[in-house]
């Protein structure tokens, strides 16, 4: 048997909490924490929508996403860019982030709309199980990981730098660098695209229709097939956008299971929100990107992060499992 | 008076009789399966002592062709294909039975393993104990935590458990390296191992010895199969089946859906930690690196290429996912490409997998037929083959007195015939600003044929499902024999004593007509999980009462000679008397009935207006929502008519006939609209 020493010992072997190291680091752990949320958000709303229109979890979105990581890391090796801060001129970089923007996006919807045609649609048209969608879905995960892997093998892409971060503001003592700002305020300008697309044109119209009721939006007209189509290049678009932020956070993180982990979180995160719903994508995002740069130097080691994530996603489960926000897509108001 | 019930149907049964006939005996291997269903016990046990002969010799046989390439030594080849099927057997229950995806599987397989390195690795602080205790243990751990993520997670739609279960695979592999106290990599050596040493004093369970450990695993897995088929074969099984089929009917019916996913994601888990426990004993050594979620997505694609839902399926397939690697080593570096895009395939082009024979769902099975001759003179569809042409019966017929007396059960009512039995008090419902049911008040007298009519959307089935648990109303009360069913879940109040049908008929299509009755029947079992795993002498009894009754309940509503044929292959007037069958089984003191009508013709109508007089006459009272004014006429004692959410009257037909309230409202000009 333990006696009172060991069993104090044994604790302590379990789990440490490192409560100066959070006082110290508190606010570059909130900034650093809303950047990555910012890129959670992105991915989510990939989730949230497709959730919202067809009642399924795409668990392939997370390929999605490191599929547009690679062309965004194929475009700026071929533009020159690597390990080392590029020597190009401001407009330079910005004209080739943008392309590799543009790249990541297309590589990413084209992703999308084959995972839906060659995956989905077939069932849809069976009108299989829900389980069969959702096994089609970890499946077609499976396969696009392992593609890669047999294409890029094991290692990460070398690194890509596309710039030297800048100090801008000094809140609290704590600096807030360019590349914070440049992913916060992408991200945010883009959800807000996303939303009033979703709330006023006719496309948005379309999904929350399908989304509500696919059949009576069929029988009103509404082209079901296009708005699912429609709604997986959106997300696939969107999660192009997020692997440019990606690359740009964490230059070397791309490697064939690289999306696993970030799907998770961005999944979280849209639960958190509330799924379905494209405002609770962006707030489940940056409190999950918080949360998890709290517990990560708290607990003291990164790995954390992913943990602490996976908790928080069955906390929300267990105490509101509609999120936060709550409404879902079909009960936006225009 | 009609010959047959369903005289109307005789042509469109003709042309479904070829589906018809698909009765248990569906699929690959139906015809394989029957035949062996007709060979004595002896000649059954014969082959499959047999075949376990053959089974455990396999590692010696070492077969040409059959054997692994070089490199892979075939009797840890032969550990690890029966590692593989205890895996899947174990994720089958989970993924295959009750339809719930799991995705963290291999979680459940490192705890196992830790709970075997911790209590017996020298490298450990922990008290040790002997090897083979950690077996149980592990399994204790593993249901701990499946059942900490099991109930914030079930109570959700499935989805959900997917995801929580995915991260909780990734996250116990994080916890390994983060967590001190499990030595990230470095791990645990010399764990142990079951005792015993050969002549030459050498230890026989030792981490390069394949074929002891290939043998201690085989038993495990023929112990597994045995507890798993009792299980099958018992209400627990047949709630699995009902939920993955349509978890909400199977709630109304009475199964407390929650609880049982909760036992199939807690049992599944247990074998997962137990097969963990084996894995840790057999290599000797346990760290952070083999828990990824890769190796829960093979388990997955064992369980689907095997034949979800069926245990030899999964063991097929779990021994076919480790062994095709160990075979063809080309091969090896694409094998989670390979089971991926298995997966995708499977689900796309062949969703019951490799071995798609159903599960027998009765422990009884072999009486089936011996009963159903007994009790209505037929025997059931159980020829696979044989036309099935012969007319069904009818009503008067097959209502013998022995059957009637088992059909009508031995409950106890409070209310006196004539008395109120249920009061539906002030009852109203709202969806957000939508009033679908606004304070409407009437009672139901036991013994009474109640109609409850009123035009489209007037709240009919709004006011059934606040009745039966499906809406929590807004304000006003139910109550049924004086207590109040507000607030109860579904499968209480079913068990309280209210059965429905559905508008949209809602059986359970993969399963017979007969075990569907007996999830009905279920409501009133007491069995629970471990009666059934082990057989006891209650569980044994009430399985034989099931098929009694089911049977005579089928022979009650005249479609018998179907009992052996699953619900989707039924003609659509059998599928109606089924859901009514199997409401009946609930043993309700109130069967509401949801339209039964639909879709009928009229000679099928009258038909069916005399089975609803028979059933009250049994001793039920009615609920009859139907639009079709002739029936409702005919058939009720009287109507409650609804519109808009509100009650516009209440009396006997004739009175309603002639409210004008009601023809203004609903009859417009024409008095019978004949039709639905």
């Amino acid at each position: 048997m333990l006696d009172p020493q060991t069993a104090f010992v044994a604790a302590d072997e379990w789990i440490r909490l490192d409560w100066a190291a959070l006082a110290g680091n508190f606010w570059s752990a909130t900034f650093d924490g809303l950047t990555f949320g910012a890129i959670y958000a992105l991915v989510a709303l990939g989730y949230t929508l497709v959730y919202g229109v067809l009642n399924l979890i795409n668990f392939a979105h997370s390929e999605v996403f490191i599929v547009g990581a690679y062309a965004v890391v194929f475009t700026l090796t071929g533009l020159g860019f690597g390990p080392s801060p590029p020597t190009f001129s401001v407009v330079g970089i910005i004209g080739a982030l943008v392309l590799a923007c543009l790249f990541a996006m297309l590589a990413s919807a084209v992703t999308a709309f084959i995972l839906e045609r060659v995956a989905y649609r077939p069932l849809r048209h069976r009108s299989a199980p829900r389980l069969a969608f959702l096994i089609t879905a970890i499946g077609m995960s499976f396969v696009i990981q392992y593609l890669i892997f047999i294409w890029r093998g094991p290692n990460p892409e070398p690194a890509v730098i596309m710039f030297q971060p800048i100090p801008i503001f000094d809140v609290f003592g704590t600096i807030i660098d360019s590349q914070q700002i440049i992913i916060v305020v992408a991200a945010v300008v883009m959800m807000v695209f996303v939303d009033q697309l979703i709330r006023r044109t006719k496309l948005g119209r379309g999904i929350r229709a399908v989304a509500q009721d696919p059949d009576t939006a069929t029988l009103m007209g509404v082209n079901k097939e296009r708005i699912i189509v429609a709604t997986f290049i959106i997300g696939g678009v969107l999660a192009g956008a997020a692997a440019l932020f990606y690359v740009m956070k964490i230059p070397s993180g791309v490697l064939y299971y690289g999306g696993f982990v970030l799907g998770i979180k961005a999944f979280t995160a849209a639960v958190l929100g509330g799924i379905g719903n494209v405002r609770g994508a962006l707030l489940g995002g940056f409190l999950l990107g918080l949360i998890g740069n709290y517990g990560q130097i708290l607990l003291g080691n990164a790995q954390w992060t992913d943990v602490v994530s996976f908790v928080v996603l069955v906390l929300v489960l267990m105490i509101r499992p509609e999120g936060i926000l709550g409404t879902n897509l079909s009960k936006v108001r225009a | 008076m009609m010959s047959t019930p369903l005289g109307g149907a005789a042509a469109t049964q003709a042309i479904t009789d070829t589906q018809a006939t698909e009765s248990r005996y569906s699929g690959r291997f139906g015809h394989l399966r029957h035949r062996w269903e007709q060979f004595p016990r002896w000649q059954q046990w014969f082959v499959l002592a047999l075949f376990a002969v053959l089974l455990y010799a396999l590692p010696i046989l070492n077969p040409p062709f059959i054997t692994t390439e070089p490199g892979n030594d075939w009797q840890l080849a032969c550990f690890d294909m029966a590692r593989f099927a205890l895996i899947a057997l174990g994720l089958n229950v989970v993924v295959g039975q009750a339809g719930l995806l799991d995705l963290g599987y291999v979680g459940f397989f490192a705890v196992g393993s830790y709970v075997a390195a911790l209590w017996t690795s020298p490298d450990s602080t922990y008290i040790h104990i002997p090897y083979l205790w950690t077996l149980p243990l592990a399994m204790v751990v593993t249901v701990f935590f499946g059942v900490v993520l099991g109930i914030p997670t079930l109570r959700l739609r499935g989805d959900y458990l997917a995801i929580v279960t995915l991260g909780f695979g990734e996250i116990i592999r994080l916890l390994a390296t983060l967590i001190p106290a499990l030595k990230g990599q470095v791990g645990f050596q010399n764990v142990g191992a079951p005792p015993g040493t050969d002549a030459a004093g050498r230890e026989i369970f030792n981490n390069s010895a394949g074929t002891p450990w290939y043998w201690f695993t085989v038993t495990i897995i023929i112990i597994v199969i045995m507890l798993l088929t009792n299980l099958e074969r018992s209400r627990v099984g047949r709630a699995w089946i009902a939920i993955r089929e349509d978890e909400d009917a199977a709630e109304i019916m009475g199964v407390p859906t929650f609880r049982f996913k909760i036992w199939a994601f807690g049992i599944g888990a247990a074998i997962g930690g137990l097969s963990g426990a084996v894995f840790a004993g057999q290599v000797g050594f346990v760290n952070n690196q083999k828990f990824d979620v890769q190796t829960s997505i093979l388990f997955l694609a064992a369980v689907v290429l095997g034949g979800s839902g069926n245990k030899y399926g999964a063991v097929l397939g779990g021994a076919l996912v480790s062994y095709i690697p160990l075979r063809f080593t080309a091969v090896a570096d694409y094998k989670y490409l390979i089971f991926g895009a298995a997966l995708v395939v499977m689900m796309i082009f062949r969703p019951q997998g490799l071995l798609g024979t159903r599960s027998q769902l009765l422990a009884n099975a072999r009486t089936i037929g011996a009963t159903a001759r007994r009790l209505i003179g037929a025997a059931p569809a159980v020829e696979v083959d044989a036309d099935a042409t012969a007319a069904p019966l009818s009503v008067e017929e097959a209502v013998t007195e022995e059957v009637a007396d088992i059909v009508a059960p031995d409950r106890t009512v409070e209310t006196a015939v004539g008395e109120n039995l249920a009061e539906i008090k002030d009852l109203s419902v709202t969806f957000g600003g939508l009033t679908a049911l606004d304070h409407v008040s009437f009672d139901i007298r036991r013994g009474e044929i109640l109609g409850l009519i009123g035009p489209n959307g007037a709240g009919k089935t709004t006011c059934f499902n606040a009745m039966t648990g499906v809406y929590a109303p807004s304000s006003g009360d139910v109550t049924l024999d004086g207590t109040s069913v507000i607030g109860r879940a579904q499968h209480s109040i079913t068990r309280l004593g209210i059965a429905r049908t559905f508008q949209n008929i809602r059986l359970f299509g993969e399963m017979t007509a007969l075990e569907n009755v007996v999830v009905g029947l279920d409501a009133r079992h007491r069995t629970g999980t471990w009666g059934a795993l082990f057989r006891a002498p209650r569980h044994r009894r009430e399985e034989r009462e099931s098929i009694e009754r089911g049977l005579a309940l089928l022979g009650f509503v005249g479609i018998a000679d179907r009992a052996e044929v699953l619900a989707r292959n039924l003609p659509y007037g059998y599928q109606r008397r089924l859901e009514i069958a199997r409401a009946l089984a609930t043993e309700p003191k109130l069967l509401c009935l949801d339209e039964p009508a639909a879709g009928f013709n009229p000679a099928e109508k009258d038909e069916l207006m005399e089975l609803i007089r028979t059933i009250r006459d049994d001793g039920y009272t009615i609920l009859l929502i139907e639009h079709d004014m002739r029936l409702v006429m005919g058939v009720t004692d009287r109507i409650v008519v609804l519109e808009f959410g509100k009650k516009i009257a209440e009396g006997a037909p004739a009175e309603i006939r002639n409210d004008p309230a009601v023809i203004a409202a609903y009859l417009g000009e024409e008095a019978d609209d004949g039709s639905a």
